[in-house]
Formats: C-alpha cells, sequence, structure tokens
C-alpha cells in the first residue's frame, strides 16, 4: 500500500495509551464471537499489531473513528478465527443485535442500514460514516480493493431493495 | 439509487447507534493472562525499536553536519570530492523496513523559509479534502467521487524540528528513476497508488495517490509557490 507520512517518534506511547484503552471492549467484542478466553487474547494482540503497522492513519486516542477503526478490526479478526473453527457452520451471532437496533431510530434509511448482512453494514458504515476511502476499507476489511468495489455496489443494491420491500423512498 | 448525502447521514446516524451500544471502554475490565502480556510488552518494545530507529537517523544527520561543518571550516575534503558533496549537502534517501525515508543530510537552515507551496489547480476528478499546514511543510489531500485519495506534500529542510524526514512504506512497489523538470525523481509503481518523489533547491516533493506516472509529473511540473 503506497502511503506518505512523516515519521512521528511517538509510535510506542500512542500504542500504549491505545492498549490501556481499549484492550477491554476488543477482548469483550473477541470473546462474544470466539467464547473463548485465549482466542479472544489473540485476537486483542494482533489488532493491536494491526494498529502499529498503520499507526500514522488513526486520528486521537479517544476518537469514535479511532474506535470504529479498532473495532472493525478486532471483529473481522474473531470472524475469521470462529471461520477457522467452523469453516461450514452458521456465522457468530452479530453483536451487537441489529433487531433491538432498529428500534432506536424512527428514519426508514438508516433502519435499512441496520438491517443489511453484518459485511455489507460494515461497509457502508466505513465508507460513509467513518469516511474511509475504498483503498483504507480494503485494507480495514482485508480485501482487494476490486472486492471492495464490488461488495459497496452489492451493499448498495442490498440497502435499495430492503428500502423499496418497506416501501420507503 | 440512493443519494449519497443522504446515505451518509443514515449512515452516521445508524454508526452512532451502534456505538452507543458497545459497553464503555472503561468498564470491559478483564484480567489478562500473564502470556499475553508479555506478547503486548513484546509489541511495545517493537514499537519502542522503531522510534529509536528514526532518532538514531536524527543522531546521525546531526553528526553528518558537524561534521561538514568542521570540514568547511577546514576547507579540504569536500572541495575535491563533488559527489560526496551532493549526498551531504542534498536529501538523502535510505530503505528502512520495507519503507523509503528521505531526510535532510545537509546543514540547517539558519532563517525560515515561509515559502508554501500548492498545486497549480486540482487534479480532474479531485476536490480538496484536507490540509494539514507546519513550519517545516505540508500535505494537501484531495479526493475524487469514488473516495480514492491524492497527496501532495512537501517537506523543507529544517534538522531541528522533530519531522525533519518522511517515510513512504514501499513494500512490492517497483522502484524507477524519472526526471521532473530536468532533475532526477524517484517513481515508485504499486497495485493501485504510485508515489512521485522529487526535490526543488531545498525543498523534498512528493505525491501520492492513484494516478499514472505521466499524470504526476504532469502536476509536479505545475506547482505554485507562495512567498
Amino acid at each position: 500500500m503506497a502511503l506518505a507520512r512523516p515519521i512521528q517518534p511517538d509510535h510506542r506511547a500512542k500504542l500504549a495509551a491505545l492498549y490501556q484503552r481499549y484492550k477491554g471492549l476488543l477482548f469483550h467484542l473477541a470473546q462474544g464471537i470466539l467464547q473463548n478466553h485465549h482466542e479472544a487474547e489473540e485476537v486483542v494482540h494482533d489488532s493491536f499489531l494491526a494498529a502499529l503497522e498503520t499507526m500514522d492513519k488513526l486520528d486521537e486516542v479517544d476518537s469514535p473513528r479511532t474506535r470504529a477503526y479498532l473495532v472493525t478490526i478486532a471483529q473481522n479478526k474473531a470472524i475469521d478465527r470462529y471461520r477457522q473453527r467452523r469453516p461450514q457452520g452458521p456465522l457468530p451471532p452479530d453483536l451487537p443485535d441489529p433487531g433491538s437496533l432498529e428500534e432506536e431510530t424512527e428514519d426508514g434509511l438508516t433502519r435499512c442500514i441496520l438491517r443489511l448482512p453484518q459485511r455489507e453494514r460494515q461497509l457502508i458504515l466505513l465508507r460513509f460514516d467513518q469516511g474511509y476511502s475504498p483503498k483504507e476499507t480494503a485494507a480495514l476489511l482485508g480485501l482487494s480493493l476490486g472486492a471492495t468495489y464490488k461488495l459497496e455496489q452489492r451493499a448498495k443494491k442490498k440497502l435499495e431493495a430492503l428500502c423499496q420491500k418497506e416501501g420507503i423512498s | 439509487m440512493i443519494p449519497e448525502e443522504r446515505l451518509r447521514e443514515a449512515a452516521q446516524e445508524a454508526g452512532r447507534i451502534i456505538a452507543n451500544r458497545y459497553p464503555d471502554p472503561e468498564a470491559c475490565q478483564h484480567t489478562f493472562s500473564p502470556e499475553f502480556e508479555a506478547k503486548m510488552e513484546r509489541l511495545l518494545r517493537r514499537a519502542a525499536r522503531r522510534e529509536r530507529l528514526v532518532l538514531a537517523q536524527r543522531v546521525a544527520r546531526r553528526v553528518a553536519c558537524l561534521l561538514l561543518v568542521l570540514l568547511l571550516g577546514c576547507g579540504t575534503w569536500l572541495g575535491v570530492d563533488a559527489q560526496a558533496r551532493e549526498r551531504l549537502l542534498g536529501w538523502v534517501s535510505q530503505q528502512v523496513e520495507g519503507s523509503q525515508l528521505y531526510f535532510y543530510g545537509g546543514a540547517p537552515r539558519e532563517t525560515p523559509d515561509p515559502t508554501r507551496y500548492l498545486l497549480a489547480q486540482a487534479p480532474e476528478g479531485y476536490t480538496p479534502r484536507s490540509v494539514y499546514l507546519a513550519d517545516f511543510g505540508a500535505s494537501h489531500r484531495f479526493r475524487n467521487q469514488a473516495g480514492e485519495i491524492l497527496t501532495f506534500g512537501y517537506l523543507k529542510r529544517d534538522s531541528t524540528t522533530v519531522s525533519s524526514n518522511i517515510s513512504f512504506s514501499t513494500e512490492g512497489m517497483a522502484r524507477q528513476r524519472v526526471t521532473v523538470l530536468d532533475e532526477t525523481a524517484d517513481f515508485y509503481q504499486g497495485e493501485q497508488d504510485n508515489i512521485l518523489v522529487w526535490t526543488q533547491e531545498d525543498t523534498l516533493f512528493y505525491l501520492d495517490g492513484p494516478l499514472s506516472q505521466a499524470a504526476l509529473i504532469d502536476l509536479a511540473e505545475h506547482i505554485r509557490a507562495i512567498p
């Protein structure tokens, strides 16, 4: 990936701050998917390793964008591990349960976004809520750029279909 | 088709709802295993090693500057070896762990240079997205409708600041020598993005984005200086 940033000699301090702030949350999310303490800890470590490699892209430690970045990485790594154990089985339970979230908004389009499958919803939020570029989104989701563009098209089509079904213009 | 602005509003609302459902990070307590803590300590040491490498580069540059001052004062060696003088007085490029590092290897500037630089015009299809300005340089980001980012930046020679070096992640990228305004420049070809790095007088410039070599060179050759 091509990336140009001046090196800031504060990676250790920033990584340590991220670790202290988010280790518990990432463990909680990974544990919810994997139901295994050891594997959940592995996911937490791998998530911070990924953060170290892309430290220059991260905003401030407490920013919602940084939290969303780490949560996305941790969830995807946990799901990948889950699928390695159960390649034929059902997908892990979605956290948080989107069905209960729809009640928190009256906006039809927002409800449809919450109803999207996990992968498609993740892409829509990364691209249109967090403002990541297709290239950054591809890196976050572990996809090629081409696959990311296709996933975005698929997500938008599913969203339009949901909106049509709900009678939302 | 859902208008992008509408999609953005709804996505932000959805993102807010989901984020509110996650527990507060402070409330998520877990006693991690000793093995995990040891692994994290190793990871933090690795981050510290990267910092030390950068600091070592800065120390090396300062030693080189001191040596230069001494030799100029003696008025001997640099007057004989012109090629060595270019390496010391110009920007130095060095490969470091899958990245290409550029730093200024010459004498520091005595007074700050207030000149700013801009692209003569935004690349076709791109609009300005963000700007980062500092005394030692700047970084301008542009974005197109597909969400692709193009970055134009520059770094001035000033060995007294933290950021008097710049690094590009170039793993897997092919490097070529090209020319910009009759000066040698570095071009890195990636799978999606390319990078062009060139110098003009004592400022280092770069362009990073999904444009061809010819398009990047054209942009590079049309920079505006604002005193």
